[in-house]
């Protein structure tokens, strides 16, 4: 009994499936689909989907940070002295993206007198400053930075996650002005004078 | 009664005496000056000439990382300081010159300097003349005109460079005295009142000298001008024809037109004062002119100007044009002002410049003038002072349409991979200057817009300095 409703049930689907593709032929060889319609249908899904993989794979590629259209031109140095309390810092990024710029000084009541060879700890860092600036039209960003005297810690973060803030560490030491000061006159002048 | 008549006339005479010796007292130096001015004509016309002649900017380098600029000298008066130097510098005989390189040069600039910018390229001759130097020395043969001259200040004996823009001299003497000026550097060094700029060219590399301050720390004042000629009555349009004439009016003839303009005519030379404020004078040439003489034809101008026009304070020389005349050789001049130490651009259509003369020599074939005068007005009541944007800020905010402008200026299409990098636009401007831009649009009372006027390659743009609105601009 059981083999008998199987074969049946084998045979009853063999004639449906026969009968539909049999549809399908009559159909269009009775002209009522176009045949070209759907070979168009077709094409144009498969151009919407390479299009779709287009649009993911330069979204992917316009969110992947290029570093070097992120840069600070000025300073040069990562770690420098100076005889002021005023710097800047000069830069380049894609137009409107947000720039913050942090200072931390230092207030050495624990008379450690930090240099640039004995820095502070993160802990001795107070903060000074804080401004977020929004990087204009012509992709260039430039800040005035009122510093404090001994080692202070200016934070570069630009609004892209992939990279890291850039720290410099800048050390006011109005000290320096006698010793270290660039006041010479140049030699060379003196030197093509003189031979003339 | 005899004697009587006697102390008559004596006391009659005495008085006559009194009345002749007060005169003469009064007159007598009039006339002792009037007799040097005609036999050294020299005097005063270097004396006008050399208020006229005088830098637009002045850049003060205090060492690489710190520099400013300032485009007026009315607090430091640094030109005023320093002319005796540079009158000193182009009298001695005791110079050594030598040519210096570009790279030279600028490696020089990065040192304790000053910079004075005049605002176009003055000849070195005339800059002597106008600084009282009766035989300048052989460098204004060396360079024979000037448009920036620099001063080293840092340690050891000063030198100085003067250069034209793509020549540059190196000047040293040490018997010139710059102490004081040195001690004035110092000074201003100290006292850190300035805005602090950076240059254009370390930081993004372009091929010009262009400085940006990285903020500005004040407000301009806010000046309302008047036409100087307005609102004349009949006799005082009169009295200014006969100023020109040096005639009475009896002798001078006259017309009024229809716009109520009017005409003065006195042996074939013509006085126009027009209702819209602007003066025209004109005197044909009555001898051929085959030779121009630059510091003559100079002499002649401010001369004319400050017998006719009088001496506007600010006044300076913008441009000078060798102009011919069928035969006749001669110079277009163009003198500009400054308010508040701040030169003006004047938005009018019909006016560009303040002053326009043709002169030959000698002899002024031609004046134009349209002078704005500052009201002086005390301005009360500002509860708050608006800092002034950078001219970065300006840049940024106009972006697009500079961008604009230099790609029409270089031919260029956009594209959209290739965006115009800020060094790009920074080499096609020419000059960022501080300025007041005059509207033009009252007799009286017009306010004049502080503005950032950016020269490029193409034109002259004014962007209002405290909203970077564009309120002016002018094609080359």
């Amino acid at each position: 009994m059981l083999k008998r409703i199987l074969a049946s049930l084998v045979i009853g689907v063999a004639i449906f499936a026969i009968g539909s593709i049999t549809y399908a032929t009559d159909t269009i060889e009775k002209g009522l689909i176009d045949k070209s319609k759907i070979e168009q249908s077709i094409i144009e899904q498969i151009r919407t989907d390479q299009g779709k993989i287009d649009d993911i794979k330069e979204t992917k590629l316009e969110n992947e940070i290029d570093p070097s259209k992120y840069q600070i031109i000025r300073p040069e140095k990562d770690a420098y002295t100076i005889e002021e309390k005023v710097d800047f810092v000069n830069g380049i990024a894609p137009a409107d993206t947000t720039v913050t710029i942090e200072i931390y000084g230092t207030t050495d009541l624990t008379r450690k007198s930090f240099n640039l060879l004995k820095l502070p700890s993160e802990d001795d860092y107070i903060e000074v400053l804080s401004d977020i600036i929004l990087v204009g039209n012509s992709g260039t960003f430039s800040k005035q930075l009122e510093l404090v005297t001994g080692i202070n810690k200016v934070v570069i973060t630009f609004d892209a996650d992939e990279l890291p803030p850039i720290e410099i560490i800048i050390f006011v030491n109005p000290n320096n002005s006698t010793t270290n000061r660039e006041m010479k006159r140049p030699e060379k002048l003196l030197e093509m004078i003189i031979q003339n | 009664m005899k004697e009587r008549l006697k102390t008559f006339l004596l006391i009659s005479l005495v008085s006559i005496s009194l009345l002749l010796t007060k005169r003469l007292w009064i007159e007598l130096p009039h006339e002792v000056f009037g007799l040097f001015a005609k036999g050294d004509k020299v005097y005063s016309a270097s004396y006008l000439l050399s208020d006229m002649i005088m830098p637009n900017k002045y850049l003060l380098n205090f060492n690489e990382k710190y520099l400013t600029l300032f485009y007026d000298d009315s607090k430091y008066r640094l030109w005023t300081n320093s002319r005796k130097i540079f009158a000193n510098l182009l009298g001695s005989k005791d110079t050594k010159i030598v040519d210096l390189s570009d790279e030279e040069f600028l490696s020089y600039k990065r040192k304790p300097s000053m910079v004075f910018y005049f605002p176009e390229k003055v000849n070195t001759f005339i800059l002597a003349k106008a600084l009282d130097v009766r035989d300048p020395s052989s460098i204004v043969d060396t360079i024979p005109n000037v448009k920036d001259i620099y001063i080293y200040l840092g340690k050891g004996d000063p030198f100085f460079v003067f250069t034209d823009g793509d020549r540059h001299t190196g000047i040293y003497d040490k018997a010139i005295d710059i102490s004081e000026l040195k001690e004035q550097f110092m000074e201003i060094e100290k006292e850190k009142g300035y805005n602090y700029y950076y240059s254009a060219r370390d930081t993004y590399g372009i091929d010009k000298d262009i400085y940006i301050p990285y903020e500005m720390k004040n407000s301009l004042a806010t000046v309302y001008v008047e036409n100087e000629i307005r609102n004349l009555d009949e006799e005082d349009k009169r009295k200014i024809a006969e100023r020109y004439f040096g005639k009475s009016i009896d002798y001078i003839r006259e017309i009024v037109e229809g716009n109520e303009s009017t005409i003065y005519e006195y042996n074939h030379r013509v006085l126009k004062l027009n209702i819209n404020g602007t003066v025209e004078y004109y005197h044909p040439l009555e001898d051929t002119v085959k030779k121009r003489n630059l510091y003559e034809s100079l002499s002649t101008s401010a001369e004319f100007i400050s017998q006719n026009a009088g001496i506007t304070k600010g006044m300076y020389l913008a441009r000078v044009e060798e102009l011919e005349s069928g035969e006749n050789l001669g110079y277009n001049l163009t003198f500009r002002y400054r308010v508040r130490g701040l030169p003006v651009i004047l938005g009018n259509e019909e006016v560009v410049d303040f002053i326009q003369i043709e002169v030959f020599n000698n002899h002024i074939r031609s004046y134009k003038h349209f002078i704005r005068k500052d009201m002086n007005r005390a301005i009360g009541g500002m509860t708050e002072e608006i800092k002034l944007l950078t001219s970065q800020d300006i840049i940024d905010i106009n972006y697009d349409f500079i961008v604009e402008e230099y790609l029409g200026a270089k031919k260029l299409k956009a594209s959209k991979e290739e965006s115009i990098k800020i060094n790009q636009i920074l080499s096609f401007i020419e000059d960022i200057t501080l300025s007041y831009f005059d509207p033009c649009l009252k007799d009286m009372e017009d306010e004049l817009i502080p503005v950032w006027a950016i020269r490029t390659e193409t034109g002259l743009y004014a962007f209002n300095a405290y909203d970077g609105k564009l309120e002016y601009r002018r094609d080359k």
